[in-house]
């Protein structure tokens, strides 16, 4: 009996729970439903796709004001994969990322915009290779609610085109000039 | 000046024929039927005073191998990506290292069940350092294919030699396994091309200020 009413009673307190965390709400990045890929063209062939597998993040999203929402990401560079041992040292070369010195990537942002029910442009600072410069993410708030095992849940993917020669990766340039970066995202509020 | 027909040479002719290679048994200008050394025929196997020829055979075509993989790793590395040899050069670097393999493999196997010729005269010293030469350079051919194999394999590609058959990945996935696995085979590469300066010196100095058999023996010049 007792047990039957608190039970009743965490799960009013849960339902409840949502409208009071009216300030930004932290965010764990789920690592196992985190994506961050690319897909770049092999000199105007087929595409390459690939992925850095080890990352980590921090994800402040505040559902009042979305605007105040804010995501910090770092990137291992020695953790690219595309799928072949051989280009993937070379992409770790001083030819393109140069892993040895810059073994990490990351991503700062300056400010979340929503552009519509479940878009946004999200801004920020990339730096690869030690080098910075401003990208803009569009963004696709793909779901916000309750997973199926108690956390609330919210995925994302942030899609953005990177000139490579910013970055002093077009070693293999001029083709391909650019390479698309997809990050598939999901998160579960902090409890 | 070569030793021909039926009739004994004379001295200056044999100074000649001294340092005339005679690898292959029959192809060189001693035949090892020569009508004048008999008995002195050039053997398969080793014995306790000389290399059999297929030791010798080994020997150079392990040198000659090496060396050329290793201008061959040099060059390649170094290619830009739209160089017509961008992909061909570590594709016969690759098929020449798994069959470098087999073959140091077999050589080693022919070593460690045949006898071996006693040191020629000289120092006890220069002995061992040469001993521990040799099988230091052993040991560092087995690591150096052992980590060029890790590199394409890392995740989990096999190596194809030749197109004639793959040998699959057996190791993947260790931690950027592929760069780490360069770095061995690129450092070890090295120290394998000063090990075999030391080895060149050494043959070179037993041949021209100790004056005894040791290069001979290996390029299989009987007398």
């Amino acid at each position: 009996m007792l047990r039957k009413l608190s039970i009743l009673l965490s799960f009013t307190a849960l339902v409840f729970a949502a409208p009071l965390h009216a300030e930004p709400q932290q965010f764990n990045i789920d690592k196992g439903h985190t994506f961050v890929t690319f897909k770049v063209s092999h000199i105007g062939f087929a595409w390459i796709p690939g992925a850095f597998t080890e990352f980590s993040g921090d994800l402040v999203y505040d559902p009042e004001n979305p605007a105040n929402s804010k995501v910090n990401f770092t990137v291992q560079v020695p953790s690219i994969d595309t799928w072949h041992a051989e280009r993937d040292k070379h992409l770790q070369s001083e030819d393109f990322f140069a892993a040895e010195e810059h073994p990490t990537a990351t991503f700062v942002s300056t400010a979340y915009e929503k552009t519509g029910e479940d878009t946004a442009i999200l801004r920020g600072d990339l730096t690869i290779k030690g080098i910075t410069k401003p990208v803009e993410f569009q963004v696709k708030e793909l779901a916000a609610r309750e997973d199926p095992w108690g956390n609330f849940r919210r995925g994302f993917e942030a899609t953005t085109e990177l000139n490579l020669a910013d970055f002093e990766l077009d070693y293999a340039g001029p083709i391909p000039e650019s390479a698309t970066v997809i990050v598939s995202l999901e998160a579960t509020r902090a409890k | 000046m070569l030793v021909k027909g039926g009739k004994p040479p004379f001295r200056g002719e044999i100074a000649v024929n001294r340092v005339t290679p005679c690898i292959f048994p029959g192809k060189g200008y001693i035949s090892p039927s020569s009508d004048y050394f008999p008995g002195r025929k050039l053997m398969l196997r080793n014995t306790t005073t000389s290399w059999g020829w297929l030791h010798v055979l080994f020997h150079w075509l392990t040198a000659i191998t090496v060396i050329g993989l290793f201008i061959l790793g040099i060059w390649m590395v170094e290619l830009t990506y739209y160089s017509p040899w961008y992909n061909r050069a570590p594709d016969i670097h690759k098929s020449v290292g798994i069959l470098l393999f087999v073959l140091v493999a077999v050589r080693l196997l022919w070593r460690l069940t045949n006898p071996v010729p006693s040191d020629e005269p000289g120092p006890r010293w220069e002995h061992r350092v040469a001993h521990a030469a040799h099988w230091l350079i052993y040991l560092l051919l087995f690591a150096i294919i052992a980590t060029g194999y890790l590199i394409p394999t890392a995740a989990g590609d096999g190596i194809s030699v030749f197109g004639w058959f793959i040998v699959p990945a057996f190791v993947t996935g260790i931690e950027n396994q592929e760069v780490i696995a360069g770095k061995l085979h690129l450092w070890l590469a090295w120290t394998l091309v000063a090990l075999i300066v030391l080895h060149v010196g050494g043959a070179l100095k037993q041949h021209f200020i100790n004056r005894n058999r040791t290069l001979k023996r290996m390029l299989g010049i009987r007398y």
